[in-house]
């Protein structure tokens, strides 16, 4: 609504917070790896994905300053990830019992 | 009052004043001379292919060009005609209108919208002339046999991936415009039911379609480079591209026709002089269909292969979603009980899109049921339920919104006799050309087929002659709105005495919509007077 | 005729910039519907065939992608506090880091093609069903993601040019911003593809 319009948002992320995300996210990266490379199995992917969301989340809430944005979207962005999630597992219902 | 939008040209001449604007209004017209040029081309197609099934043996056509012709009907029809039809038109006009906006949240993208929808729509068209000819693999374009095809079936498909842009741009577009710029005092529940549909509508549009893009893109690839993933003979599974297409064709079916309810839901109030019935469970019950239309898409695929399970859970998802188109059938009923109900064309127009859709809905439940399913699977039933509901359902309401709201968007009236007479005589045209088909489907005869044995002949001819009248009810109805356009007389602003803000601006909408932006204190379909 | 007055502002732009992106997961997601489907049914196949993959060149690309993603953040951070020079400077970085992710992908891809291994190859098409469709995913997945590199770059070049002349400036940095929103979704999307394609033993 007109009446309700924000002001441009000046708010930034401190470079100290950019930095340290920054930082985490390499680690991570260096996590994912070598847990690939001791673990061989197929817990060592699903770790590697659960890994994979946490790096996704740092980029999507500091990066993308999801933090700072309205309620609208972080519902949208998980209505997505429901979205995607029923697909998968309605598709997964005919593979798994065809 | 002010100039109304056609005089305002922005500076240039002729055909460019028109087809570089990016005023919501010019760019609604736009799509409305182009959708209604594809469904020209739709109906003459759709004619060729009754006349072929005239007679058993070849009529016209032989089978190769009867495969191109029902392919082309349904490309044509689907993306072209019904998906874009309403909210792209009427609700590029009157989306601002309703919610008291200048324009839509972003106008440049807009016109690129249409843009793309025109290339993607010459694109089509072009792969009856390239070399390959037209594609000959039926609308949904199913591998294997769409990899093996020499046809255009990439052409085809790069057609459907650009229009698929086209619409996510128009989705997030109305989604933008209905969060940020609706009037001061316009809340969520004052909203009209048209927009709140067109609302609905937006969101599948943007959920649904990026899945259609990419299973396209990914058949252009697999037959470019033989990629394998639907291929069998490469370990590829042709299910997950009936899967894929249909995450975003089941969707696709409720882009056609929530719009559709809204413009019902709009005119029902209207013609019974009464404010709506249960205006909550109208908007909920969209908002429901829009979700549960997301998970019912394997009802397309009982005989594909599917495992038992999951057709199962899908027939089960798909009966819930008669629940709230049931719901809104029965709002508008009781909107008229009661009321005084003045029969004019839109309403009468309103009244054949609820008995056709409801026919179609019904036959739906037969069709979801899996043991019903297997037996009239891929028959003419499905044909006869499709166009119910989709013909009978979107495209009559489509005329319905065009006799409600063409003269708001010309300033002229159309002659109501005439109208009339187009309206019975569509009606009727309707029932003879697919009640038949019906019949044919449940007495087996498949569809996507040039020819057929001695003993459907029958209801075959009836419904060629069917197609006829319908076709000349068309000419009727066409010729009459379009006469509106020269020879009319001037509207007035609110010939229908509508309610919404779009009735309180002048016929034609002034260039900017509103000289000053309103402040809305009543609901939409509330009889108190003077908003603006 | 007096011009349109200017109604929206930048929380629209935003909003139709994040529309968009969910709209860009969706049509990722097709694609990784396909390879959980097709992991699951061949899963033997696929984690012998993400071994041959260079996971050398596959951490270093992950690796200076998430910096470039940095950079461009740092980069709107920057340009909200008016240090334009600055901004300018991380938005070049971002751009170039996305061109060297370019070039070891084309260094990685031809190594493969020169192997014989492409969607489609008579050698390819010899190998197990499995292997089949992992190269094809590695091949289209990857290739359909550095196509989103190259819109990135194409972007952040015309944003640097309009930084310079003056159109993107401290209080006016929408347009910076949605690239970077974009450039950070290609990151994303790249942080699942990493694992999925490259780490599966
Ligand atoms: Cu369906």
């Amino acid at each position: 609504m007109l009446s309700m319009k924000q002001k441009e948002d000046t708010r930034s992320t401190g470079n100290g917070t950019l930095i340290f995300t920054w930082i985490a996210l390499l680690l991570l990266t260096g996590l994912t790896v070598w847990i690939a490379g001791v673990n061989t199995d197929r817990h060592g992917v699903a770790v590697n994905i659960i890994i994979a969301s946490v790096k996704a989340g740092l980029v999507l809430f500091v990066f993308m300053r999801l933090k700072y944005e309205s309620l609208f979207f972080r519902l949208i962005l998980l209505l997505i990830v429901i979205t995607l999630t029923a697909i998968m597992a309605l598709t997964f219902l005919d593979v798994l019992y065809r | 009052m002010g100039t109304d939008f056609y005089m305002n040209t922005e500076g240039r001449k002729g055909v460019l004043s028109w087809i570089l604007s990016t005023d919501h209004k010019r760019i609604g017209l736009l799509y409305l001379y182009a959708v209604l040029g594809f469904f020209l081309i739709g109906v003459i197609i759709g004619l060729l292919m009754r006349l072929e099934l005239m007679a058993p043996g070849r009529t016209i056509v032989n089978a190769r060009a009867y495969d191109s012709l029902f392919t082309l009907h349904g490309i044509i029809m689907i993306f072209f005609f019904i998906i874009p039809g309403v909210p792209s038109s009427l609700g590029n006009f009157f989306l601002p209108l309703q919610i008291g906006a200048r324009d839509v949240a972003f106008p440049r993208l807009n016109l690129l919208s249409w843009w793309l929808y025109v290339i993607a729509g010459l694109t089509a068209i072009s792969t009856i002339f390239l070399p390959g000819g037209p594609p000959d693999t039926g609308w949904t374009l199913y591998p294997p046999y769409s990899i093996k095809t020499p046809t255009n079936v990439s052409g085809t498909a790069l057609a459907a991936f650009i229009v698929g842009f086209s619409s996510i741009l128009t989705g997030l577009n109305f989604i933008t415009t209905i969060h940020r710029l609706r009037a001061p005092g316009m809340t969520w529940f004052r909203m009209p039911l048209f927009t709140w549909t067109l609302y609905s509508t937006a969101w599948v549009q943007v959920l649904a379609t990026p899945v259609l893009a990419i299973t396209l893109l990914l058949l252009i690839l697999e037959r470019a480079f033989g990629t394998g993933f639907f291929d069998p003979a490469k370990g590829g599974d042709p299910l997950m591209f009936e899967h894929l297409f249909w995450i975003y064709s089941h969707p696709a079916v409720y882009v056609m026709i929530l719009p559709a309810m809204g413009i019902i839901s709009e005119i029902v109030p209207t013609f019974s002089r009464k404010t709506v019935f249960g205006y909550k469970a109208i908007v909920f019950s969209g908002l429901s269909i829009a979700t549960l239309g997301y998970v019912v898409w394997g009802h397309h695929m009982f005989t594909s292969g599917m495992s038992d399970v999951s057709s199962m859970v899908f027939s089960f998802i798909t009966f819930a979603v008669a629940v709230p188109s049931g719901i809104k059938v029965f709002n508008w009923i009781a909107t008229m009980y009661k009321g005084s109900v003045e029969i004019k064309p839109p309403l009468l127009y309103a009244f054949a899109f609820i008995f056709l859709f409801s026919i179609g809905g019904l036959t739906g439940l037969v069709n979801s049921a899996v043991a019903t399913n297997v037996h009239i699977h891929g028959t003419f039933f499905i044909v006869a339920h499709f166009h119910y509901t989709m013909f009978g359902g979107a495209g009559f309401a489509f005329f319905t919104g065009l006799h409600y709201r063409l003269p708001k968007m010309t300033g002229r009236m159309y002659n109501f006799r005439a109208s009339t007479v187009a309206c019975i005589v569509l009606f009727i045209g309707f029932n003879i050309l697919y009640f038949p088909m019906f019949l044919l489907g449940w007495q087996g005869m498949p569809r996507r087929y040039y020819d057929y044995p001695p003993e459907f002949h029958g209801n075959n001819f009836i419904s060629t002659i069917g197609s006829w009248i319908l076709a000349a009810g068309l000419l009727i109805m066409f010729i009459n709105l379009a006469r509106s356009l020269f020879k009319g007389e001037k509207a007035g602003n609110n010939p229908w005495d509508g309610t919404t803000l779009e009735w309180q601006v002048s016929s034609p909408p002034p260039q900017e919509n509103f000289e000053k932006i309103p402040h809305i204190t009543r609901g939409p379909y509330s009889r108190e007077k003077n908003i603006l | 005729m007096q011009a349109l007055v200017k109604y929206t502002d930048d929380v629209d732009a935003k909003m139709g910039m994040w529309l968009f992106l969910f709209t860009e997961m969706l049509f990722f997601g097709g694609m990784f519907l396909l390879y959980a489907v097709y992991s699951t049914k061949y899963s033997a196949d696929f984690s012998g065939s993400s071994s041959e993959l260079n996971r050398v060149i596959g951490t270093f690309n992950t690796l200076i992608l998430i910096t470039s993603s940095f950079t461009a953040a740092l980069s709107l951070s920057e340009i909200k506090k008016g240090a334009l020079q600055s901004a300018s400077i991380c938005l070049g970085i971002t751009a170039l880091i996305g061109i060297v992710f370019l070039i070891m992908k084309y260094i990685e891809w031809s190594a493969k093609i020169g192997h014989g291994i492409y969607p489609g190859s008579a050698y390819l098409n010899e190998m197990a069903h499995g292997k089949v469709l992992f190269y094809s995913l590695y091949f289209v997945m990857t290739g359909i993601h550095a196509f989103h590199v190259l819109i990135g770059i194409a972007v952040f070049i015309v944003i640097l040019f309009m930084l310079r002349n003056g159109t993107v400036r401290e209080n006016n940095s929408i347009k910076l911003e949605n690239a970077a929103l974009y450039w950070h979704f290609v990151d994303i999307a790249w942080i699942y593809l990493f694992p999925l394609l490259y780490l599966l033993r």
